[in-house]
């Protein structure tokens, strides 16, 4: 055969085979690049249905009430929803279609979450009205009930059930030695003494620290004013010129009447948050020490007293005994481990089920919906912060079909006082705990909660500020002199407890504005089991 | 077959072998950068947007310049959902500011272009919670999209090889 035969068949067999392969990985790369672009997309809505939580929770006077919440999440829920939409919009996509991709919405709260996902209205046996909204056995998308992160634990005469937190409140339930039990607190371990000295962790926190102010929009003069105020149960109440204390909702003033008055005028006057918060702890603590110490991983059971098989549920160590120097709120505490195993336990267990129902009942062609993987570090974040988490599943890519979700961290809430979340103000600006600057001040110094520092807006163009501070800005509007945390060299956890610890000998005074701002505004926080006097 | 065919059948193998494939390979990748670039001047006009609450003809101006620099055609499409003023009514603590609950309508390109046009300023002002998107989709033929319907691909006049689509809420209320 001659050589351009050869040539020829070589070209004919080759040809194919290369558009073939060209073909195949042209298609590889848009599925990648389909499921990348979807991912973005995905991480782009949640994003904006967190502000717009954000948002409604700072222009709302209500949003730490259940009621009031469970709106600000339906509202968020329809936010991710329309601007998923929206994104998707150049493949002809609608709200309601894009819906049926997305199985479950959670919302990671303070003690508990929510999901939102579909569901099959039930409402059996209620006699049934023919111009009723809602029928019985319709499909509707909503906010599931509540549920806690608790665990139940079997031990000798203790049979109780104990609801964590994103930090160290806790509420106990059930009965200890055959008397019944329902106790909430927070949590911080053993203190000097066997009563409350005024300490906490070394530092001594006053029974007085002032008044503190802040700018409202008052409704009557229209106008912004600066009043004294204090946080009680997550309200605030403000004392005007008048010696009137009164509250706003939804912007209206509303008095107190004057039978109450007097209590939260000498609260107002000289608030003592702070100390009444590390008092508390004191006795709630030293409770839980006194009664629960013998506790361990293995006495922690399900709700039929079956034992768990998770990890964080075996082993002999005990959840209300540090050894050593551990304080519960350490991040390498068992009472941390524990704490994070039955909140990522109690997620898990219930997602995994909303997520198979979702697939038996509601999925539309032929996609499995199953629950994601989430990855250690998402994991991570959701034990720490209010999060919320959104699955999108099942939309064909290519050669796959998309099964992502996305987490996103919401550090302005009014469901807890994180420790990062605590702003020190000095020299009218307020900065970052961690700020080098801030080091080697000693007056002049004061602790509020980051949400204080949000601009209110009133309408389209009117807005204030509560605190008149502005943002440092080494600490604030760009963090480049923040100090690093890991300050023992012995025992590194690189973690904010760490550098505190550190900062206690270093600034007492910085140490002590710190923590009495920590108090003050944990005290101050909603919290449905209110803490044992 | 004779000597002669079997060469010009070669010669047009190898044409298309040494032209005609690598000027498509190219073309495609020139298509793909093109997408990126396209992608990313969607997302940085948008976010703009998004986080000054202002649209401005400006701005605008220099989002479609920068898409055009990838030499094709584009058709820019806008929409702005306005947050209504008036509240969902599902209680009695009804606030018209609440985002995700309230009415919304929608105002599309050219009524957005009418007010930019409009304006002295050339601004177009958002509020905090009102949804912004743009999107871009070329209109003529890239050079890719020539070759394939010339040689293997059935394509219809209005499809398009490079779009891009960016949206979300606008987090700041604007001024003009």
């Amino acid at each position: 055969m001659k050589i351009q035969s050869l040539a020829i068949i070589f070209i004919i067999i080759i040809i194919p085979m290369s558009i073939i392969l060209s073909e195949y990985l042209q298609s590889q790369i848009n599925t990648i690049n389909l499921q990348t672009s979807y991912d973005s997309r995905l991480i782009g809505a949640t994003y904006d249905a967190v502000r717009a939580f954000q948002l409604n929770a700072v222009s709302s006077s209500t949003n730490d009430i259940a009621a009031s919440k469970i709106r600000d999440i339906e509202a968020s829920a329809t936010t991710f929803l329309t601007s998923l939409a929206n994104n998707f919009e150049d493949s002809g996509t609608s709200r309601n279609s894009i819906q049926s991709y997305v199985p479950a919405i959670v919302y990671c709260l303070y003690d508990g979450y929510y999901i939102y996902s579909p569901y099959t209205n039930d409402i059996q046996g209620v006699i049934e009205n023919e111009n009723a909204t809602y029928k019985d056995g319709q499909q509707l998308t909503g906010v599931k009930p509540y549920i806690y992160y608790s665990c139940r634990y079997i031990k000798g005469a203790i049979d109780v059930v104990i609801t964590y937190s994103l930090d160290n409140y806790i509420t106990i339930q059930g009965t200890i030695g055959g008397e019944s039990v329902n106790k909430s607190g927070y949590y911080l371990g053993k203190f000097e003494g066997t009563s409350f000295n005024g300490k906490y962790n070394g530092v001594s926190i006053s029974e007085d620290e002032g008044t503190l102010r802040e700018n409202i929009f008052d409704s009557e003069t229209m106008s912004v004013q600066n009043y004294a105020y204090a946080k009680i149960q997550g309200t605030k109440y403000y004392l005007d010129n008048n010696n009137n204390v009164f509250r706003l909702l939804n912007g209206e003033k509303l008095e107190v009447s004057d039978n109450n008055k007097g209590e939260y005028i000498d609260l107002i006057q000289r608030n003592n948050s702070a100390y009444k918060f590390y008092e508390q702890a004191f006795k709630f603590s030293d409770y839980v020490n006194k009664n629960l110490q013998t506790l361990t991983y293995n006495d922690a059971v399900d709700a039929d007293g079956n034992k768990i098989n998770a990890n964080g549920f075996s082993g002999d160590r005990t959840i209300f005994n540090e050894s050593g120097t551990i304080k519960p709120e350490d991040s390498n505490s068992n009472f941390t481990e524990h704490r994070t195993a039955v909140i990522r336990y109690a997620i898990e267990k219930n997602l995994t089920t909303a997520i198979a129902n979702y697939n038996k009942n509601f999925a539309q062609g032929t996609a499995a919906f199953a629950m994601p993987n989430l990855s250690e570090t998402d994991w991570y974040k959701i034990i720490n912060n209010v999060s919320l988490i959104t699955f999108m599943q099942g939309l064909p890519i290519g050669n796959k079909v998309y099964n992502g979700y996305a987490v996103v961290t919401n550090n302005k809430n009014e469901d807890f006082v994180a420790k990062e979340s605590i702003y020190i103000v000095s020299d009218g600006q307020y900065h970052s705990i961690g700020d080098i600057d801030l080091q080697s001040k000693t007056t002049g110094l004061k602790g509020y909660i980051n949400l204080d520092f949000e601009r209110h807006t009133l309408d389209q163009t009117n807005y204030y500020y509560p605190k008149e501070e502005t943002g440092c800005y080494t600490s604030i509007i760009n963090q480049t002199s923040i100090d690093t945390y890991d300050k023992n060299p012995n025992n590194p956890n690189n973690d904010l407890d760490e550098y505190l610890t550190w900062l206690k000998s270093k600034n007492p005074q910085l140490a002590q504005a710190y923590y009495t701002a920590l108090g003050r505004e944990r005290y101050g926080m909603y919290r449905y089991n209110k803490l044992d006097e | 077959m004779s000597d002669s065919t079997i060469t010009i059948i070669a010669i047009f193998v190898a044409a298309i072998l040494m032209f005609i494939f690598p000027l498509m390979a190219m073309s495609d990748r020139t298509d793909d950068m093109s997408q990126l670039s396209v992608q990313t001047a969607t997302t940085e006009f948008v976010d703009n947007v998004r986080t000054t609450g202002v649209l401005s003809l400006n701005n605008y101006q220099k989002y479609v310049d920068s898409i055009s620099a990838t030499g094709n055609n584009y058709e820019v499409e806008m929409e702005a959902q306005i947050l209504d003023e008036n509240p969902g009514k599902k209680t009695t603590q009804t606030q018209s500011t609440k985002i995700g609950e309230n009415v919304y309508y929608s105002q599309y390109t050219s009524q957005i272009m009418d007010e930019l046009n409009k304006n002295s300023k050339g601004t177009y002002t958002l509020k905090e919670g009102d949804f912004f998107s743009a999107s871009a989709k070329n209109t003529n033929a890239t050079i890719s999209q020539q070759l394939k319907s010339a040689f293997y691909k059935v394509t219809g006049n209005d499809t398009y090889s490079i779009s891009a689509k960016h949206g979300g809420i606008v987090t700041v209320t604007g001024t003009k």
